[in-house]
């Protein structure tokens, strides 16, 4: 018996072993790409740095500039509007969508589902640049049938107001086939012998959403939250493709005024500003981890 | 145990081909490169042209904007060179371009990893920002050594306003190659259309608005607009020297754009949209040059280089002019060059190619037949009346009279702030007047720092 024992913790050993050999190639792609830059940003905070000559250490210079920036707290709010749109959007739309096709038949839920997903898998890039052309003032296609209507012309890249409107549409084409995917599979997964018993409970439609669906999918809307939020706090294509940020910075993102500003060899204050939207990011994921307790329901079978 | 032999083999195999994946991530970014070899020469200076055939073969590398057929092109030019001189080897690095500060970055990454290239294309776009940082290596020694050299390449033809760009602080980086200057592209098809004529050089402010506004009409459901206002740094500059004006004062010190000729200047581009309704809205999603060729715009400001996509689209009724006068005739124009990088370790061949690459007749010739203007007298007078438009000698007349665009150190936070500013002022959220001033205070500042 103390045989066994001495045998199974040897096994144990060996498989911990390979099993730390199969995260290793990941695991050193991280620290490459992901955990040096990282600690690099939080020294190169510090420093004056033009990519040529090694970074020169100037102390708290460019945090004060940064604290002094009457441009980040607007580039912060671009970032929040579109937040406080987008991600409610995906949840709901997703979910919407997913319920519909759910309930339609085989072939046409597999017909719906190619069609709302689709966007997903393009190039945000190219399809940006379409759709740039379909949102053009006076030559744009989406203006000629709104004028065909009636309606005059919008000027939706031109203008500070439109110009988030038109990111936003275009963003919810573009995307809503991955929450929507998490969705249907979500639904999938609910067994229907829950469905059965609150039938013979005396359940109308409604309250079979209110009390079997949603309680059982709440781990796919913390998921679509999550991931969410942690996506367009990165917003970047749409807003570089779409308006490069403008009229004026109205519609620059975080992510993009890093970018702006390590087009401009501004490195120091580039870091910086990553460093913050780090920072941002992971108060806000482990504030909805902690949340998440209270809400989210990982009952199975 | 056959289990776990399998497992590990998986694994090694897995590692290895992530580590392979590194490698192509290079691939990726559009690099064909190899790197420098530092076998052959030491510290070569400037030495006499005998010398070179003595010498053993040495490698250096160009850096190159990609662009459509620029990998043909750099075969072509690199051929040719060897033929002069077949003991230096030219390798070639094709740079993604969206824009010079990406370029620049590119470059100066390159550099930081110790990859650099020993020449590279520069525009005067970034010359100042890399001369700045100590990037370039100055050229006078190399020339005063090599004067018969010099006059051989034609060096000395090149328009002497048109290299100015690159001589700084009373040295040189380079001999200019290429330049562009904005001039009014006409569409012929739609002046017809009109019975318009083409305007003459002398035009003024108030015979454009006459024509734009007789060639803004819809025919058949489609728009028309007689013209584009333009909102970006390099056509802009073009309209406010036309007006006395300028983004900077003389010696890039302030921004000047606060002045009542540069706000007028802008107000007028700004009113051709609003006002008089004889251009489109400006917008990311304006195809301005498929417009002109289409017939649905009349006039549009533009450079050179658009004769490419113009030839390629078998366009050919069309014709340029000066853009017209506001309160005074300026033309302006920027230049581009091949600067050698100071951390060369082949100085004397990389400025040769350098030179051989801006002077060359092959090089103008070949290259800049459907591109930029060259910057040779001979050659600007030998190709601009062979080849469309019509009017292509008057590249060759404003070389003598251009004033360069203004392109400081800190170009791209200029440029950043100029585009902020001029977006607001189009999506009518900012008066022109307010837009321009508050332009001018954040310019100060950053020329300030």
């Amino acid at each position: 018996m103390a045989g066994n024992k001495i045998r199974s913790m040897h096994i144990l050993k060996k498989e911990t072993f390979v099993a730390y050999l199969f995260v290793a190639p990941a695991l050193i792609l991280f620290l490459l790409f992901v955990g040096y830059p990282l600690v690099a940003s939080f020294y190169l905070m510090f420093c004056d740095y033009n990519l040529i000559t090694s970074p020169q250490f100037v102390g708290l210079k460019n945090i004060l500039k940064f604290l002094g920036d009457k441009e980040v707290p607007l580039v912060m709010m671009s970032s929040l509007k579109l937040l406080l749109v987008l991600v409610p959007a995906h949840v709901i739309l997703g979910l919407a969508l997913a319920c519909l096709v759910h309930r339609t038949g085989k072939k046409m839920s597999t017909a719906y589902r190619i069609i709302l997903y689709i966007p997903t898998i393009m190039t945000t890039v190219s399809v940006a640049t379409a759709w740039s052309y379909l949102y053009d003032t006076d030559f744009g296609v989406i203006n000629y049938f709104l004028e065909k209507l009636g309606i005059d012309k919008i000027p939706w890249l031109n203008s500070s107001v439109w110009a988030f409107w038109a990111i936003v549409i275009f963003s919810i084409w573009k995307f809503v086939g991955t929450p929507f995917l998490y969705y249907y599979i979500g639904l999938q997964n609910i067994p229907t012998s829950l469905y059965e018993a609150a039938e013979i409970d005396g359940a109308n439609r409604r309250q079979k959403f209110r009390y079997v669906t949603l309680p059982m999918l709440t781990p796919t809307i913390f998921m679509v939250v999550v991931l969410s939020m942690i996506s367009y706090i990165q917003c970047f294509d749409e807003p570089y493709v779409l308006t490069q940020g403008g009229p004026g910075i109205s519609t620059t993102t975080v992510s993009l005024y890093i970018y702006r500003n390590f087009q401009a060899q501004n490195i120091s204050y580039a870091s910086i500003l990553s460093v913050f939207l780090f920072v941002i990011i992971m108060i806000v994921t482990i504030i909805q981890f902690k949340i998440s307790d209270k809400w989210v329901n990982y009952d199975t079978e | 145990m056959k289990k776990r032999i399998l497992s590990i083999l998986l694994v090694a195999a897995l590692a290895a081909g992530t580590l392979f994946g590194c490698g192509s991530v290079k691939e990726e970014t559009n690099e064909t490169t190899k790197t420098i070899e530092e076998g052959a020469a030491d510290a070569k200076t400037a030495s006499n042209a005998d010398s070179i055939t003595n010498t053993e073969p040495v490698e250096i590398t160009i850096a190159y904007p990609s662009d459509d057929g620029a990998e043909e092109k750099l075969n072509i030019l690199i051929e040719e060179f060897n033929k002069s001189y077949p003991n230096i080897k030219v390798n070639y690095v094709l740079i993604p371009f969206s824009s010079w500060p990406d370029y620049i970055t590119k470059l100066k990454t390159m550099v930081a990893g110790g990859t650099g290239p020993d020449v590279a294309r520069l525009a005067v776009e970034g010359i100042q920002s890399f001369v700045a940082d100590g990037m370039a290596l100055p050229f006078d020694d190399f020339i005063a050594e090599n004067a018969d050299l010099m006059e051989e390449l034609g060096v000395n033809d090149i328009h002497p306003n048109i290299n100015a760009p690159f001589q700084i602080d009373g040295k040189t980086y380079g001999f200019a190659w290429d330049w562009n200057n904005i001039v009014m592209f006409l569409n012929k098809d739609v002046f017809a259309e009109k019975n318009i004529e083409l305007p003459s050089a002398d035009w003024d402010k108030d015979k454009f608005l006459e024509i734009a506004q007789a060639l803004t009409y819809e025919k058949d459901g489609e728009k028309v607009y007689g013209t584009v206002a333009p909102t970006d740094y390099f056509t802009v500059t073009a309209w406010l020297y036309n007006n006395n004006a300028s983004v900077l004062n003389e010696d890039m010190t302030k921004c000047t754009l606060n002045s009542p000729e540069a706000i007028e200047t802008i107000q007028f581009l700004y009113d051709l949209v609003y006002k008089y309704g004889v251009a489109p809205s400006p917008s990311a999603g304006l195809d301005t040059s498929n417009l002109f060729m289409n017939g649905q715009i009349a006039m549009l400001g533009n450079g050179r280089w658009s004769i490419a996509s113009l030839a390629n689209n078998n366009f050919e009724d069309y014709d340029i002019q000066a853009l017209p006068a506001l309160s005074t005739r300026q033309s302006s124009f920027g230049s581009g060059s091949f600067p050698v990088l100071s951390s060369t370790k082949h100085p004397y061949e990389a400025m040769l190619f350098s030179s051989w690459l801006s002077a060359s007749s092959f090089s103008q010739e070949t290259f800049l037949k459907t591109d930029s203007v060259p910057s040779r007298i001979s050659v600007m007078e030998k190709i601009l009346p062979t080849m469309l438009p019509e009017n292509g000698m008057l590249w060759r007349e404003s070389a003598d009279v251009a004033k360069s665009i203004q392109a400081p150190k800190q170009l791209t936070d200029v440029t950043a702030v100029f585009d902020k500013y001029m977006s607001l002022i189009f999506a009518n959220e900012i008066s022109v007047e307010d837009g321009m001033n508050k332009a001018t205070e954040e310019i100060d500042a950053i020329l300030a720092e």
